[in-house]
């Protein structure tokens, strides 16, 4: 954040004294007012995952997906522009306070090969660098299966595009390197190595799209770490929990790598989306997983409804904690649910139904019904999208048991100016 | 004026001539036996039908007057016009008339893109200076053809009449002539109508002209009247709503009448106006423009083979992803066309009747 500070002070004082009247620079951006309810009282839901509040039995929040975002651009020659994207919108960190969510400096090195230093988007999923921008979206946000599997939403590096004809299409190549932080409330993510590659071909109404992310990165983060302390010293009687958890599950050097698949259909009234992912890493906090959604829409004039199925599947075997046969039955339940919830057993459907409405050029009303449907142990607790309260040892909460079905309710203005 | 007294009266001597011409009195209006379709499709003991005839009963209804067709040869429709005998032409333009200067003139309604083709199997010509003039173009009986003209020596070239378009046509595509020129919007009716009759697969775009209408002075049709219900008509979108009735486009891809840039094809635009490509296949970038108003819907639908809100939705994408920019969207047709003056590499899409002598058409969807 530091780092873009300054480069966001560089690019100030390239500011021109007479800029507003200055062809070369250009001021736009976007936002959403927006308001979601989640209808059940154990469980909440959020706009985003970065989300500070939840929305629970009802209560209507304002602050899910509702944002703002400012976008300057400078272009000092032909082939040179500088870019800085500033975006407010609740988050776990920083609040509302407004943060850069990108800031670089691209080149035309030639019409089709183009090169950007600086804060740019990580390109893993097909809506990765517009995953805030509602507008361009047909549904009220990126579809969340798919989405959470990828934390990092930006990179701090290099990134290249690169255009040609093929076929009787058109391919976009995207290569990306560089490193993130990643703040949470509990500590960081420090992703020192980042790189995606992403193909894309676009011919007539279809495009298909395959791409890849590699991660390493370490965690900072305190609540993980007492979890550890606590299982390490014994607390829960588990005799193999260091060499477990320092084998299965390490702070250090983790690594992930994510493959992407996209297909779009995209022609006179209809459009279908479908996309899938599939994660795989060296530690169970991380869990493999594989996910995907369909979306179909259907444009009638200036209305759209559309229907989301989709899923998420993980799949990370044991990590096999034991008990000292000494303890009582209660420590070896305690270690099992504790194994089960470093698993990340939270497999879930979902099904949208929704009504986009292109009520203005720049503005598009959308209305949503969203189910969230658990299929697998998601009341041991998460906490991202859905706010799954956990029961001891792992958490403090012991009201009633979650019956595994929320749904959201969400009506977004998203704009463009 | 005081209307103190019949105001209703009043009402219909302030409205002017658009109510005030006698409601009763015919519009008598010229129809050619020489046109085919889209524009005309004369059948023997049936009224006539297409473009024209629906346009001519659009404007009659807007002065408030029945139409009446007047059914002639080309080659009397001049000497028509210069009596008395008609009101209104339409499929006209200045230079296709013996004596312009015996019309009230209308706006362009819209263009004519003008096309060379062959026979089958003839070889392609690249450009008009390169067909042999020991060969036979196929025209109508006393069409006139500036553009041929102007690259031959009248006289020079070797014309084979036809009374009307479809009758040319018929003959290419039996042989019988080398070559035909046409409009590109009676070539594609005669080739949707005559799918087994084979034509050459290349047209040599010989640019465009003005469709217009015009009043005869010699008529019961003054040409500000003509004007004001044309007008109307644009307005109500009416014009555009019969282009789309007939399969023609309402938008065109133009460039400065000046620049080199080639013609293009629709997918080339969908990449280009789609952000996915910069450069076209020589490695010129172009400088993109459009307007923000109901031709860009036109376009998007009829070239991006999608919708205006989904076109726009792409560009904001492109926008705020850094993938790419939008096309510079401009107010009104004046500053673009200024601004395609200004760039040899711009390229723009206007609504048809905006274009005019200073641009080329690149592309007709």
């Amino acid at each position: 954040m530091r780092n873009a500070r300054v480069l966001a002070l560089g690019l100030l004082t390239l500011l021109p004294p007479a800029w507003a009247e200055d062809k070369s620079w250009q001021l736009e951006g976007y936002g959403t007012l927006a308001a979601h309810l989640g209808d059940d009282p154990v469980v909440g839901v959020r706009g985003d995952g970065r989300n500070r509040n939840i929305s629970l039995d009802g209560k209507v929040r304002f602050d899910g997906d509702s944002l703002l975002a400012l976008q300057a651009r400078y272009e000092p020659s032909e082939s040179l522009h500088l870019v800085w994207q500033l975006l407010a919108r609740d988050d776990v960190r920083y609040g509302q306070r407004p943060r850069t969510e990108w800031l670089y400096l691209g080149w035309d090195a030639s019409p089709d090969l183009h090169f950007k230093l600086g804060r740019t988007a990580l390109p893993v999923f097909l809506h990765s660098e517009t995953r805030h921008l509602g507008y361009a979206q047909t549904t009220v946000r990126p579809v969340n299966s798919v989405y959470q599997l990828n934390p990092f939403t930006h990179v701090d590096g290099v990134a290249l595009r690169h255009g040609r004809r093929l076929g009787e299409g058109d391919l976009r190549t995207e290569l990306s390197v560089g490193s993130a932080e990643l703040s949470l409330p509990s500590g960081t993510i420090d992703a020192n190595a980042m790189a995606s590659l992403a193909l894309r071909w676009d011919g007539g109404p279809w495009a298909l799209r395959a791409g890849m992310a590699e991660y390493r990165f370490d965690m900072h983060l305190a609540n993980v770490s007492r979890l550890y302390d606590q299982l390490v010293s014994g607390g829960t009687a588990c005799t193999n929990c260091a060499e477990v958890l320092a084998a299965r599950a390490p702070l250090d050097g983790v690594k992930a790598h994510v493959s992407t698949l996209a297909l779009l259909y995209e022609s006179g009234s209809w459009s279908l989306n479908l996309e899938w992912a599939a994660r795989r890493s060296n530690n169970s906090i991380v869990a493999d997983a594989s996910a995907w959604y369909l979306m179909a829409a259907r444009r009638l004039g200036d209305w759209t409804p559309y229907v989301v199925v989709g899923s998420i599947h993980f799949k990370e075997p044991p990590l096999g904690l034991q008990t000292d046969p000494a303890a009582p039955a209660a420590a070896a339940q305690a270690n099992a649910l504790i194994d089960r919830y470093l698993q990340t057993p939270n497999d879930r459907r979902i099904a949208q139904l929704g009504l986009r409405w292109d009520l203005h050029p720049r503005a598009a009303l959308k209305l949503q019904w969203e189910r969230y449907r658990s299929t697998r142990d998601g009341r041991l607790g998460q906490s991202h999208y859905l706010e799954v309260p956990s029961p001891p040892p792992i958490g403090p909460y012991r009201g009633p048991s979650w019956d595994g079905t929320v749904n959201q309710l969400s009506l977004n203005l998203d704009f463009v100016f | 004026m005081r209307c103190v007294i019949a105001p209703v009266l009043c009402a219909g001597l302030l409205l002017g001539p658009l109510a005030g011409q006698a409601a009763d009195e015919p519009l008598r209006s010229a129809v050619s036996t020489a046109w085919g379709a889209p524009f005309a499709q004369l059948r023997d003991g049936q009224s006539p039908e297409g473009l024209n005839i629906e346009l001519i009963q659009l404007i009659a209804q807007q002065l408030r007057r029945k139409p009446v067709y007047v059914t002639l040869p080309r080659a009397r429709l001049d000497a028509a016009a210069e009596s008395g005998e008609i009101d209104l032409r339409c499929h006209v333009n200045a230079e296709w008339v013996r004596q312009p200067g015996s019309y009230e003139w209308s706006l362009p309604l819209w263009v004519l893109p003008e096309v060379l083709i062959g026979a089958v199997d003839t070889p392609a010509l690249k450009r008009l200076g390169d067909l042999r003039l020991d060969h036979t173009v196929g025209t109508v009986l006393h069409y006139r053809y500036p553009v041929l003209d102007a690259q031959f020596s009248p006289g020079t070239w070797r014309r084979d009449d036809a009374p009307a378009v479809d009758r040319m046509l018929g003959k290419l595509a039996l042989g019988r002539t080398q070559y035909a020129i046409t409009t590109l919007f009676e070539l594609n009716a005669f080739v949707f109508e005559n799918p087994t009759r084979p034509l050459s697969e290349w047209r040599l775009s010989l640019g465009h002209v003005p469709y217009q209408c015009a009043a005869p002075k010699a008529g019961r049709l003054k040409g500000a009247d003509l004007q004001a219900a044309l007008q109307a008509l644009r307005e109500q979108g009416l014009l555009d709503a019969l282009l789309r009735r007939h399969g023609l486009p309402t938008v065109a891809v133009v460039a400065a009448a000046g620049s080199e840039l080639p013609a293009l094809d629709r997918e080339q635009l969908e990449s280009l106006y789609l952000g996915r490509l910069r450069a076209l296949e020589d490695g010129r970038v172009p400088q993109l423009m459009a307007l923000s108003d109901s031709s860009l819907t036109a376009f998007s639908e009829l070239v991006l083979k999608r919708s205006a809100s989904q076109l726009r939705a792409e560009w904001s994408r492109a926008t705020f992803s850094g993938s790419g920019r939008k096309p510079r969207l401009l107010d009104n047709a004046a500053t673009l066309k200024a601004a395609l003056r200004q760039k040899p590499l711009g390229i723009g899409v206007l609504p048809l009747h905006e274009v005019d002598a200073g641009l080329r058409i690149l592309y007709l969807p």
